[in-house]
């Protein structure tokens, strides 16, 4: 039984030494791991190794949903994306309010990714002027990090994985898929809900929408990346939800 | 149940709108713009696995919309310009810059936003070459990245038309071609974005006058047009090929209207297929080969600009200016547009020379009108023959040689007009009250025209019609005129054949009768004098002749006629079918000699 032990701790090991290691289908060892990951880890004795800590707390979360630990961004900023041939209409109170101004709470560089909301052990914040954790950078980290207001240094300022306020020229988000779909059905495949799941079915998988109802149920930054989750691109990682060999992840739902 | 059924019907509804018929879309492996190492190639990825990031990205687009990922090329571009284009062609913007990114071959076709460079083959230096790279000089190709400026030549695309104009209203790449669906048009190819069989999608936005309305028979003709034969378009007939038959939208070796060659080149030079020697249509360009032409092909580089009218205040017909070189293109009589078999009676222009513009006898210009949509013949001659400055006979030698009128006139316009002494019926009808030796069916309220005289020696209009080409292009005899005429001798032997112009329309034996002038006879038969000596063939203008002097086009040529011993040089009509002359001629002096 022990040996056992040893040996898979030994595979984790051996797998965690490797170059690949932030492909991980968790957050532990990911670059989304804030406590001991690939790209920034914190290096506050206070945080003993929680993976969860920086985005979600079970208690005193803020928004309540999805139990979230960070404040989410006003969007005020935001310039959103347009074109003369979109149908769908974003906003930023929209992208901010929504499932993705979780995601913005860090990518937009407007609040630093050590000031979360309730850490066990520190000094209860909110918003902004929450708890503070030390980072370090590690070797893999893809995005730059700057001085913030506050005391911090890790407000995220570039790199890939920087979205920051100007969305005009990144994908879409907050908008409703069923609208742009109708307006143009030869161009996207057809929505489909089943329960509460409401999702594109394409050839490669499914990619979900954030919604209640088709009609309302919007793309998000989670419809193409799953934060959880960054194994399912292979190696090109990305937190893609799937690989997108022969663009299929865009096929998803272009049709083209 | 409900579920599976509800999946049945998504299916189904995915399948119908994935792909129409002929369409290639361009995540498919056939698809020439996917560029990922499953693409057809040449041009491929040797690694790269995704499709859609040759061109897009999900973040960090530059433009952002419509996330473009190709770095952009910072090139200046030569714009489209031509005399007859209302609007101007801009700096390329909207798609166009998109587009230009891979295709004017100066940028790395995979270079992308992120900094990093997609692994490519089939390439030279990583960058597009051959016919798709259109490189820096866009003048050769259809305009872009402008407004059109719509009338009634210019429309438009309806809303919803495959065929779209951009945000801004203006005419793009995208306009014409979909980069993301290949074979919308299985023949032409090229990405366009509508079927361009009969070249539908020009005719979105063009709408030549006469075109559709003859209908021109470039638009109807069945005629093999194919690809051997120096077609473009995969098309195989000059309907099917339409615009294409004549125009290349792009890199067209003649930039200004995008033409195949240079103008009559395009009609019909060496190796043409269409009116040249092997020709699809009409072999016009023999006619042109022949001793007396339109000086169509001799003048090169064709000088002729299709802006040219009589009210272009840049290009204007008559010509203003003695300087400007002297031309005759294909265009000066003809619009390849509106030409169409319609026949007419004379005056009136036939449907060959509809949709073109004269010169009336008031100097005036004139444009087309009634079926067919043409002018009077004669005033598409006045354009070069009548007012324009730069008529050779003004200065300088004559070639060939021409008949030195006692009242010499070059300008046909006042020779033939209704106020002239006398004149051939071009305009009105003839002033002579009797004109015994007309064949049928020519009467004295005949009119006819230039081409009744000018024209093809081997054409239907000759004495004895042959199967050439009709019209003035060229022919075997001086003055391009449809039949012999001899007239540059003191001498010349009367025979059917050496007047046989004249005797077209006149009989020959009632001329060497006395029904006529019945000294017709000694002059022309006995005493060798061409008709030439005595007639001028076009008219007397108002201001030179009087009728007692100059009825019966009298108007002798110089080079044989003298004054008498008594200085006089004159002919009177003293009756309708009297006279008498004071003039001295081969030798012998009329002083005067009565009739």
């Amino acid at each position: 039984m022990k040996k056992t032990f040893l040996f898979a701790a030994a595979i984790v090991l051996a797998a965690a030494s490797t170059s690949n290691a932030q492909f991980t289908a968790t957050i532990a060892g990911g670059p989304h791991d804030l406590s001991n990951g690939s790209a920034v880890r914190n290096s506050d004795a206070a945080i003993n190794g929680q993976t969860c800590v920086f985005c979600h707390v079970p208690h005193g979360g803020s928004p309540s949903l999805p139990l979230w630990n960070r404040a989410n961004p006003t969007g005020a900023a935001y310039q959103v994306y347009a074109s003369s041939s979109m149908t769908g209409v974003a906003t930023g109170a929209g992208i901010a309010s929504g499932i993705s101004g979780a995601c913005m709470s860090c990518h937009d560089g407007t609040i630093a990714v050590d000031v979360v909301t309730n850490v066990n052990g520190l000094p209860f914040g909110t918003g902004t002027t929450g708890g503070t954790v030390a980072f370090t950078a590690g070797p893999n980290r893809k995005g730059t990090y700057s001085n913030g207001t506050g005391g911090s240094a890790n407000l995220m300022s570039g790199g890939s994985p920087f979205i920051g306020s100007d969305l005009r020229n990144d994908h879409p988000v907050a908008i409703v898929y069923q609208t742009v779909q109708t307006a143009d059905p030869g161009h996207y495949l057809p929505v489909t809900q089943v329960g509460a799941k409401i999702y594109i079915n394409g050839a490669a998988g499914q990619l979900p929408l954030y919604g209640t109802s088709t009609a309302n149920a919007t793309v998000e930054c989670s419809s193409c990346h799953d934060s959880h989750n960054n194994s399912l691109n292979g190696t090109s990682g990305g937190f893609l939800r799937m690989a997108n060999t022969g663009s299929q992840m865009c096929k998803t739902c272009h049709n083209k | 149940m409900k579920g599976r059924r509800l999946a049945l019907l998504l299916a189904a509804v995915v399948l119908a709108t994935r792909s129409a018929p002929g369409q290639v879309m361009v995540t498919s492996p056939t698809n020439k713009h996917n560029l990922s190492r499953s693409g057809p190639g040449p041009v491929k990825s040797t690694a790269m696995t995704e499709i859609c990031i040759f061109c897009h990205t999900p973040h960090n687009a530059n433009p952002a919309a419509p996330l473009w990922n190709q770095t952009l090329s910072g090139v200046t571009y030569t714009p489209y310009t031509s005399t007859t284009m209302v609007a101007t062609a801009g700096v390329p913007s909207g798609s166009s810059k998109l587009c230009l990114s891979c295709h004017d071959g100066t940028v790395a076709i995979g270079s992308t936003m992120s900094g990093r460079q997609i692994p490519m083959q089939g390439l030279t230096g990583g960058k597009l070459t051959g016919p798709s790279s259109l490189g820096l000089n866009l003048s050769d190709d259809h305009p872009i990245a402008f407004v059109p400026v719509t009338g009634s030549q210019i429309v438009n695309p309806a809303l919803g038309s495959a065929v779209k104009l951009d945000k801004n209203g203006q005419i793009q790449c995208r306009t014409c071609h979909d980069p993301h669906q290949m074979d919308i048009d299985p023949t032409a190819k090229k990405f366009l974005a509508a079927s361009n069989s009969a070249s539908a999608l020009c005719v979105t936005c063009h709408r030549q006058q006469y075109w559709a309305a003859n209908p021109s028979t470039h638009m109807t003709s069945t005629k093999a047009y194919t690809l051997t034969q120096g077609a473009h378009t995969g098309y195989a007939t000059v309907a099917t090929n339409g615009c294409e038959s004549c125009h290349k939208p792009h890199t067209a070796p003649e930039a200004a209207r995008g033409l195949k060659a240079p103008e009559e080149l395009t009609c019909g030079g060496t190796g043409s297929q269409c009116h040249g020697t092997t020709a699809v249509g009409r072999d016009i360009q023999s006619e042109f080969l022949k001793a007396y032409a339109h000086p169509t092909y001799s003048v090169t580089p064709s000088v002729h600009d299709a802006s040219e009218s009589p009210t272009n205040s840049s290009h204007m017909l008559p010509e203003i200016s003695a300087a400007t070189p002297r031309h005759a293109e294909c265009a000066d009589c003809h619009n390849p547009h509106s030409s169409y078999a319609a026949t007419s009676v004379a005056p009136k222009g036939s449907g060959k020379v509809s949709g073109v513009a004269g010169v009336n006898r008031n100097n005036v210009a004139v444009f087309p009108s009634g079926t067919p949509p043409s002018v009077n013949e004669y005033e598409i001659c006045f354009k070069c023959h009548a007012d324009s400055a730069n008529m050779p006979q003004g200065g300088g030698a004559p070639y060939p040689p021409y008949a030195s009128r006692q009242a010499p006139q070059w300008n046909k316009r006042l020779q033939f007009d209704s106020t002239a002494v006398s004149y051939h019926p071009i305009e009105a009808t003839a002033r002579a009250t009797s004109a015994p030796s007309l064949k049928t069916p020519w009467t004295l309220t005949s009119i006819v025209a230039c081409t009744d005289c000018h024209d093809n020696d081997t054409g239907p209009n000759a004495p004895t019609p042959g199967t050439g080409p009709s019209g003035p292009h060229g022919s075997s005899f001086k003055h391009l005129l449809v039949a012999r005429y001899d007239m540059d001798n003191q001498n010349t032997a009367e025979s059917a054949d050496t007047y046989a112009l004249c005797y077209k329309c006149h009989d020959r034996s009632i001329i060497l009768g006395i029904a006529s002038f019945k000294e017709h006879l000694r002059h022309i038969l006995l005493d060798n004098a061409s008709c030439s000596i005595c007639h001028d063939p076009h008219g007397i203008s108002s201001a030179q002749g009087t009728t007692t002097n100059n009825a019966h086009l009298i108007n002798f040529d110089r080079r044989f006629v003298t004054p008498s011993s008594n200085g006089a040089l004159r002919w009177e009509q003293t009756s309708p079918d009297k006279g008498r002359c004071y003039l001295s001629c081969h030798g012998h002096s009329h002083n005067p000699s009565s009739y």
